[in-house]
């Protein structure tokens, strides 16, 4: 299907439009200026006609017709001028000097016909006729009276050719200032969809007033639009969590159930219920996946963390959890992520810690370095290679330690991040996370 | 006898130079012209259109030393009167002078 485009349309039938209303303009122009001279012309040789109907004399004696000297005026009288006269009557034909020796006859008129026509004429001109039949002494004339319209003619073509030349360069103006206002108008448009861009990455409810009238409903329903997904999103993630949360109780019970009592498929129930929570933390973290490329929010480290260092602090009162986010604490992933990421980590740490966990941001080549290191006993080597293999308990009374360094691996390779893990001198544990940055 | 002649011829001449003076009208030069006396202005105009180009004031015709000559006064761009000889028989350019 082809792409409509609002700004061809309007183009196409602009073009239109001026190329038909100029195009008539200039006709009605060439057309009109050819009239009004033509009949300015014809006005002059009628009263030229009269001078020489008057002048017209039969001679007493002879009676013989001729003009009387006053008749007409000089023009007539100078060679190839461009006003001529042909009066012939019965045996007579008298020409004005003017004629010259150009060869030029006419049909004679029957009496009170008139009659006006353009020619080629003598030395290039375009002559422009005026013929009259009239009687005098019961003597039927017929006068032709010329004149030479080239002069007129050329002025006509020279003010079409400047209507030509200012209809065209108005036409181009109104063109242009088309097509200026329409993208003036189309910016609008872009600014809408900045504000939704922009509102991918925060939570701020993008301003989509001061829309033209044209485009305020389509402003409204995409606001309306906005506002459903982010309540969808945020429905199917707590559902997500809620269903999470509420299964993890009953799993866990199971499985001491299952460790506890000798039962015949035993190897087998347990690793179904492995299954189980395996398949639940994939859901998860496909939710979460899904959360970042609808409307999520990012995450402001000063604001969105203190609550959970609260939290932990209260849990481990006798670990002192130090942060240092000088270098940047705005991330740009989602919030919910990050919070279970870091918090899982401040977690962990702060159980092997012996007073004081450590945490800090840092951007090195275009990517988030987040690091926690603890202060504790830090762990054999193996145990560290294992830990790096997904879903493995390392002390299988604390339980959730692994879990949670799984889920952690999950999100940061969601983000196609990289988590490491390092015991550090003189002990304890250093948990690296880097994140690629956009 | 040549001188006669001479003489003879220069009687004509003076004759001739006083008609000169007179206007040969306009039916005569139409006379000559179907006669195939001589050229019909137009196609004068059409050999000489380049020298004939700017406003035709008027013409004359003359006949001098047997000779049919039209004198053609023209103005030109440059606001000067000209006047230009053409031989009515062969239709080329005699002379040209400006007018005083």
């Amino acid at each position: 299907m082809m792409t409509v485009s609002i700004r061809n349309q309007l183009s196409r039938s602009l073009i239109i439009a001026l190329c038909v209303t100029m195009g008539a303009l200039l006709v009605v122009i060439n057309w009109g200026v050819g009239q009004i001279s033509q009949e300015y012309i014809l006005s002059r040789l009628k009263h030229d006609a009269e001078s020489i109907v008057a002048a017209l004399e039969q001679d007493p004696l002879s009676q013989s017709w001729q003009l009387s000297p006053r008749g007409a005026s000089n023009v007539y009288q100078r060679a190839l001028s461009g006003h001529y006269y042909l009066l012939s009557g019965p045996d007579i034909e008298i020409r004005s000097r003017s004629l010259w020796d150009y060869p030029v006859s006419f049909d004679r008129l029957t009496k009170g016909q008139e009659n006006s026509f353009q020619m080629p004429g003598a030395n290039d001109q375009h002559w422009l006729v005026w013929q009259q039949a009239f009687s005098k002494n019961d003597t039927l004339f017929t006068l032709t009276i010329i004149e030479d319209s080239a002069p007129l003619d050329a002025l006509k073509w020279r003010y079409t050719l400047w209507a030509i030349l200012v209809v065209a360069l108005g036409a181009t103006a109104l063109f242009f200032m088309q097509q200026w206002s329409l993208t003036r108008n189309f910016r609008y448009l872009d600014s809408v969809r900045k504000k939704i861009q922009a509102f991918r990455y925060s939570e701020e409810k993008p301003d989509l007033s001061g829309m033209p009238s044209e485009l305020a409903p389509l402003a409204d329903d995409i606001d309306k639009l906005l506002q459903q997904l982010k309540q969808r999103v945020s429905h199917s993630r707590n559902a997500l969590g809620n269903l999470a949360h509420e299964i993890k109780r009953p799993l866990q019970r199971l499985q001491q159930l299952q460790d506890e009592s000798e039962m015949e498929f035993g190897a087998d129930i347990k690793g179904l219920l492995n299954d189980i929570q395996w398949l639940i933390q994939r859901e998860m973290k496909r939710a979460r996946i899904v959360g970042v490329s609808s409307p999520g929010r990012q995450t402001d480290l000063l604001i969105d963390l203190p609550p959970v260092i609260n939290i932990l602090g209260k849990l481990y009162p006798a670990v002192r959890i130090e942060t240092d986010f000088s270098s940047e604490h705005i991330l740009p992933q989602d919030r919910d992520d990050m919070l279970e990421l870091i918090g899982n980590l401040l977690d962990n740490a702060c159980k092997y810690a012996m007073s004081e966990v450590d945490l800090s941001t840092a951007v090195v080549d275009n990517q988030l370095m987040i690091r926690i290191r603890d202060d504790g006993k830090g762990l054999p080597q193996e145990s560290i290679e294992r830990l790096m293999l997904r879903g493995q308990r390392l002390d299988e009374r604390e339980e959730g330690a692994g879990l949670g360094l799984s889920i952690c691996s999950d999100i940061v390779e969601s983000y196609r991040g990289r988590l490491t893990l390092e015991n550090r001198e003189p002990h304890g544990i250093e948990v690296t996370i880097g994140l690629p940055l956009r | 006898m040549r001188i006669r002649f001479v003489f003879l011829a220069m009687v004509v001449g003076m004759i001739n130079l006083a008609h000169a003076g007179s206007d040969i009208s306009d039916k005569q030069v139409r006379a000559w012209v179907t006669e195939g006396r001589i050229l019909p202005f137009e196609e004068i105009y059409a050999r000489n259109k380049d020298r004939l180009s700017g406003h035709l004031l008027d013409l004359e015709i003359e006949e001098e030393h047997g000779r049919i000559v039209y004198e053609a006064e023209l103005l030109d761009a440059n606001g000067d009167v000209w006047e230009l000889y053409i031989d009515a028989v062969t239709g080329e350019v005699v002379k040209e002078e400006q007018d005083d």
